[in-house]
């Protein structure tokens, strides 16, 4: 198996406010790699955005359904950038949602939901989750 | 979004809405209802252009309220235009397809002058 090029592992809480930080941090390592194009950056803003939002509007919601201790609850983060592919994974606190019946290519036309995993599956070149659904992988072509 | 980072000017019958920071699941719902009810004041506004020049990012809630303003508007019989977006928020649109809806234009005098 090929030894990662890059590996970072990183943790925030369910909070918004901790997002812009953590992209931050992302385009920080990103930058003293050498991946330099700018449309796959672009690309991989919107995915992690997207990712991380739905991680603490879903995922952290309902675990703080289930849960009193919300305040230990956090959302992990990987970035791994091995030969041509760079892979950003975001698990939440959540149980995760059936993403096998959940249609990934029709965009929404006028509703005001809907938009944030076919946005996702749009910009990057492959989507992954694990089985429960509280684990999605976004991969791009480096 | 606070209430103090939505900014409302009013000419004859347009409205420029001029936000300030991010767009994001955070704070959408309540910049969508401060927007309303800034728009309800004033039932002369036909044209409402968003000026999003001071709005780093917007995320997939952030254009759900641009839509939501889109429809509100519709339904006054006005129109709705948007300024000044960046290159990522430009991005945005372009994957969710919003351009094909909303009409975006580079400049607010461009959006101004628009019919």
């Amino acid at each position: 198996m090929q030894k990662p090029e890059l590996e970072e592992k990183f943790k925030i809480g369910c909070k918004a406010a901790e997002i812009s930080q953590l992209i931050e941090k992302i385009f920080m390592v990103i930058e003293g790699s050498s991946i330099s194009a700018e449309e796959l950056k672009f690309n991989l803003e919107i995915a992690a955005r997207e990712m991380l939002a739905n991680a603490i509007e879903h995922g952290c919601a309902l675990a703080a359904e289930k849960s009193s201790r919300t305040e230990k609850m956090g959302i992990k983060v990987m970035l791994k950038v091995s030969g041509k592919t760079l892979k950003l994974t975001v698990e939440d606190p959540g149980p995760g949602f059936d993403w096998v019946k959940y249609d990934l290519e029709t965009m929404p036309v006028f509703e005001e939901k809907g938009r944030g995993l076919k946005m996702i599956y749009q910009v990057s070149d492959q989507l992954k989750f694990n089985s429960t659904g509280n684990e999605i992988t976004a991969i791009f072509k480096v | 979004m606070l209430e103090e980072s939505l900014e409302m000017q009013v000419e004859e019958n347009t409205a420029v809405l001029k936000l300030d920071g991010e767009v994001i699941f955070d704070n959408s719902n309540q910049l969508k209802e401060n927007a309303k009810q800034k728009l309800s004041q004033n039932k002369d506004i036909s044209r409402l252009i968003i000026d999003l020049s001071r709005v780093p990012y917007l995320d997939s809630s952030g254009v759900g309220v641009l839509l939501s303003l889109f429809k509100f508007m519709r339904s006054r019989e006005g129109s709705l235009f948007i300024a000044e977006p960046n290159e990522k928020i430009k991005r945005v649109f372009d994957v969710t397809k919003m351009t094909e809806i909303i009409p975006v234009y580079n400049s607010l005098e461009e959006a101004v002058t628009q019919n």
